[in-house]
């Protein structure tokens, strides 16, 4: 085994290009997100929500997520309103936002569980996913959701490391246009046992998205 | 050929002779054992899916970002995690090894904690997702250090999604997708472990191709 080094050099390269890459955004559905290409083991995101477009239709979820560096594995940790049931999540077309964790575990996907709603327009909701040991027995080595500090979920996927963070907001079609801008504030990932910002490093995933800088840990995603 | 030097091979492990880089894998195979007959599944277990609305995911990446670049052309091992990985050797015709990567798990620094393999029946460049791969026929095979998803775990996560099957000595776990991405493609996949090295693998192959190539890890 030995490393190609004029590939070597271009994968530097092309990860230094990556992140402007991308032309799609949540197929098939669509939004805007914040994201940061590292590798990592952890996302911590506080979040403001947004009021929903009134004639809002199928549904609406605004996502903390990590992606399996080493499989098509997921996890979305969040807050969703829906008209239609998604997966094993209901259907929710409350006033507030209910929290979900979703994903991809061992390509098959799951709405595994929701907690409860938090309020409409609620301001700095900690969102917070990471691989470590689960508190809940009998599981070790989870990827472990937390809202607010407190302990609330584990789900394991075909990875123990993501490729990047996200946060963003996204609506399943058909329905009206929203008017998305989604205020990420103290956005962190995992290194070790240290979290390190990330919000002046986001990126948004398709024009017109937009993200607007506030601080090197904040971030607001825009679609007009 | 190939196979019989597998079979060589595997006997040197098994006798502790195969010297640096060959160092015994966790439940040597006898090529006679069961294990290496080809996958049984379920009536009706390709049919089981959920295609139903599902909150989004972010885009793939372009899959050269997943590690270093590797040479592993040729190669029956890989050295993943202080341990030596076997490859598959018996791949569809019509598949050959595009990229090969290593990467370190979580940047902690450790070598290289997961080598990823992508084979396909076309060319792989730097813009290339595992979803524009899969829209031919295409492999991913990865190998980690042992984290606990072996077969039993992917059966007691994903329950009737997975059907138990044998890969050479080990349990195996084998899945047929929820659809990808925009194109809805389904990928059969498997998983399994030897005690030190977590292996699974995605494809667009058919289950029988997927049983040779797994299983040619460890039979003759």
């Amino acid at each position: 085994m030995r490393r190609s080094p004029v590939v070597a050099v271009a994968l530097v390269v092309a990860l230094g290009a990556a992140n402007a890459a991308y032309a799609a955004c949540y197929p098939p559905n669509k939004g805007a997100h914040g994201y940061y290409l590292v590798p990592t083991t952890g996302v911590r995101i506080q979040v403001d929500l947004f009021n929903r477009h009134p004639a809002a239709d199928s549904a609406i979820a605004h996502p903390v997520q990590i992606t399996s560096a080493t499989s098509t594995d997921f996890i979305g940790w969040g807050t969703y309103r829906s008209k239609v049931v998604v997966g094993s999540c209901p259907a929710y077309d409350g006033t507030a936002w209910r929290v979900y964790i979703d994903g991809r575990s061992y390509n098959t996907y799951f709405c595994w569980a929701t907690f409860g709603t938090v309020a409409a327009g609620a301001a700095n909701q900690v969102f917070q996913l990471r691989y470590e040991n689960c508190p809940v027995t009998p599981y070790s080595g989870r990827w472990v959701a937390f809202l607010n500090g407190t302990f609330k979920d584990c789900e394991r996927i075909n990875g123990t490391t993501a490729d990047g963070v996200f946060a963003g907001g996204e609506w399943i079609s058909p329905g009206p246009a929203q008017d998305i801008d989604v205020h990420y504030e103290q956005a962190k990932y995992a290194l070790g046992s240290n979290w390190i910002g990330w919000g002046s490093l986001a990126k948004c995933e398709d024009p017109p998205c937009r993200i607007r800088k506030i601080s090197n840990t904040d971030f607001w995603a825009e679609l007009p | 050929m190939m196979r019989s030097r597998i079979k060589l091979l595997t006997a040197l492990l098994a006798l502790g002779l195969a010297g640096a880089g060959c160092t015994a894998q966790a439940g040597a195979p006898d090529p006679d054992q069961a294990g290496c007959e080809g996958f049984t599944l379920p009536p009706g277990f390709a049919d089981l899916v959920y295609d139903g609305p599902t909150f989004g995911r972010p885009p793939f990446r372009p899959i050269v970002t997943f590690g270093t670049s590797l040479d592993l052309s040729g190669a029956r091992f890989v050295r993943v995690a202080g341990a030596d990985a076997l490859l598959p050797q018996d791949l569809p015709a019509d598949v050959t090894l595009r990229v090969a990567l290593g990467g370190d798990e979580g940047a902690l620094g450790t070598g290289y904690e997961v080598v990823q393999l992508f084979y396909g029946d076309s060319a792989v460049d730097e813009s290339t997702t595992f979803e524009d791969l899969i829209r031919g026929r295409a492999i991913r095979f990865v190998v980690h250090r042992a984290e606990g998803d072996d077969a039993a775990t992917v059966k007691s996560t994903i329950k009737d999604r997975a059907a138990l099957v044998r890969i050479g000595p080990h349990d195996g776990a084998v899945v047929h997708s929820d659809p990808i991405g925009a194109l809805r493609v389904r990928t059969w996949d498997v998983y399994w472990s030897d005690g030190r090295l977590d292996y699974s693998v995605e494809s667009t192959v058919e289950p029988d191709e997927l049983a040779r190539l797994t299983q040619s890890l460890y039979c003759q």
